[in-house]
């Protein structure tokens, strides 16, 4: 690899001096300002990472497993997180992981063609949440099935978790115009998907 | 930018009935807890590692006993209580102390040449570490990301965390949830009486143990200097973990390799590496090392 800054002869051992440095910083990080930055984390955004993994198609209990994963990615990756980024890593990375959960579903469910999955029944009900509730959000999470998940990502953050823009933009790492592309056509494929639930409903209502 | 009139407030009825159902949507008390005490496993044993390493140079000031202690009170724990977590986090402990340094360096996690001298904790040394910021890198670190391919890290990037609680639009939305910013301690949490209730034994999936566990053996063989082993064990990987979380990881552990047997492919796949995560860390990273290499 050639790369124009560095010459052969200027600074040799650069590598030794990135290698330490780092190292450096990583031992003074650990100690309880180390175990603080992680617990302030989890504090701050675990609702947010558990509630964004289930939009993004996650079933209700391997969010819990699948919240997990993603901290604990983030505990192996705290030197690189830069103060300030923890929510952007945070949510790319749940991005990653549920994408990797859905194609093992998707794998899992040719397994069982046929069966109607619609009846699929959220395997811990939960007796705090309204019945209707409960209905909505496999309706919401059955629309949201529709978008791709570039698209889905930037809706959910957009239209559920309310955030401007630009502030989508910083947390996914893309333009804002991406931002405004995704959201436009994340937003027509949700309106369609939502009025043809919805006429389903009444079809089914009437039999 | 405009952008559009949010269809929880301006949508269809049906619309913001399905919008407002996501509302208040959370996971069972305890999930919190229990990712704190997974990330806890994975920083106690980073500690020890650190600490091993230590003891080989000199006194580290950061690290005092009794945090130590604590440390691995809290790995205890959670063997009694959440076993699955912890095993994750002594896999994570082999792979970042799975170089073995046979001159008693410091174990170092990233992937850094194994010649490396012992270094002397002196002030220089402290100032050259704090003249290398890791927020630099970790700006770098979240654009390498997927959904980020199609730019590298926007200026404003770094702004992603001021998230304005400002506007009369905070109300509708899923928020609200977040806990007290006051980071609580993670022994405390640990303690906490309920803990033990709510910690099923359920796991991180078994994926990433496997993913660390392959990558710690190909380190191990790396930090031993036997790169036909390490390279093996990358290729165990590759074929276990094809979408694998750590694969950016185990392709600069393989380039690493290469290096050390003067494999041309080296350079081939650095620049390639390279190119396509021109902002990750490890970017900066392979540079050093091919330009050692030659």
């Amino acid at each position: 690899m050639i790369d124009p800054r560095s010459s052969p002869n200027s600074r040799p051992i650069m590598s030794d001096v990135a290698a330490l440095a780092a190292e450096r910083v990583e031992e003074r990080a650990v100690g309880p300002a180390r175990s603080r930055r992680l617990t302030a984390i989890a504090n701050l955004h675990y609702a947010f990472i558990w509630r964004s993994l289930r939009r993004l198609g996650v079933a209700g209990q391997a969010a819990d497993d699948a919240a997990q994963q993603v901290f604990v990615l983030c505990a192996v990756k705290l030197d690189v997180i830069a103060e300030g980024r923890e929510r952007a890593f945070l949510f790319q990375t749940a991005l990653r992981v549920a994408m990797s959960l859905r194609r093992d579903f998707a794998q899992r469910r040719e397994a069982f063609l046929g069966e109607d999955i619609d009846q699929f029944v959220d395997p811990e009900p939960r007796p705090d949440v309204a019945v209707e509730v409960m209905q909505r959000r496999a309706l919401l999470d059955r629309v949201l099935d529709m978008l791709p998940m570039d698209q889905r990502a930037v809706f959910v953050l957009y239209e559920i978790e309310g955030l401007a823009a630009k502030e989508i933009a910083a947390l996914l790492s893309i333009p804002v115009g991406t931002v405004a592309s995704r959201l436009k056509r994340g937003r027509e494929t949700f309106q369609s998907g939502a009025a043809r639930v919805r006429l389903q409903m009444e079809r089914g209502a009437k039999r | 930018m405009t952008t559009p009139e949010r269809l929880i407030e301006h949508g269809t009825e049906f619309e913001r009935e399905l919008l407002a159902s996501a509302r208040l949507d959370a996971g069972k008390d305890g999930g919190r807890r229990r990712a704190v005490v997974a990330m806890a496993a994975v920083l106690s044993t980073t500690a020890t590692a650190a600490t091993t390493g230590a003891t080989a140079g000199a006194s580290v000031g950061g690290i005092s006993a009794g945090v130590l202690v604590k440390w691995v009170g809290v790995a205890v724990v959670t063997v009694g209580v959440a076993g699955a977590s912890v095993r994750v986090g002594s896999n994570l402990v082999s792979m970042r102390s799975a170089a073995p340094s046979t001159n008693g360096a410091p174990v170092r996690h990233g992937a850094g040449p194994s010649s490396l001298p012992v270094p002397n904790r002196d002030r220089e040394q402290e100032a050259t570490a704090a003249t290398m910021s890791p927020a630099s890198i970790a700006t770098a670190m979240a654009a390498e990301m997927p959904l980020a391919s199609t730019t590298t890290a926007t200026p404003s990037a770094a702004k992603a965390e001021t998230r304005p609680s400002s506007g009369p639009m905070s109300r509708p939305f899923a928020r609200g949830d977040q806990r007290s910013s006051e980071p609580s301690d993670l022994g405390a949490s640990v303690t906490d009486p309920d803990t033990s209730r709510n910690l099923p034994a359920r796991s991180v999936p078994p994926d990433l143990e496997g993913e660390v566990a392959t990558l710690g053996a190909a380190r191990a063989a790396l930090g031993g200097n036997d790169a036909p082993t390490a390279l093996r064990a990358l290729d165990a990987y590759d074929r276990a973990f094809p979408q694998g979380v750590l694969s950016d990881e185990a392709a600069v552990l393989r380039i690493e390799a290469l290096a050390k047997r003067s494999d041309p492919n080296a350079a081939v796949l650095s620049e390639r590496f390279v190119a396509g995560h021109p902002a990750s860390p490890y970017a900066e990273r392979l540079r050093a090392i091919m330009a050692h290499n030659r």
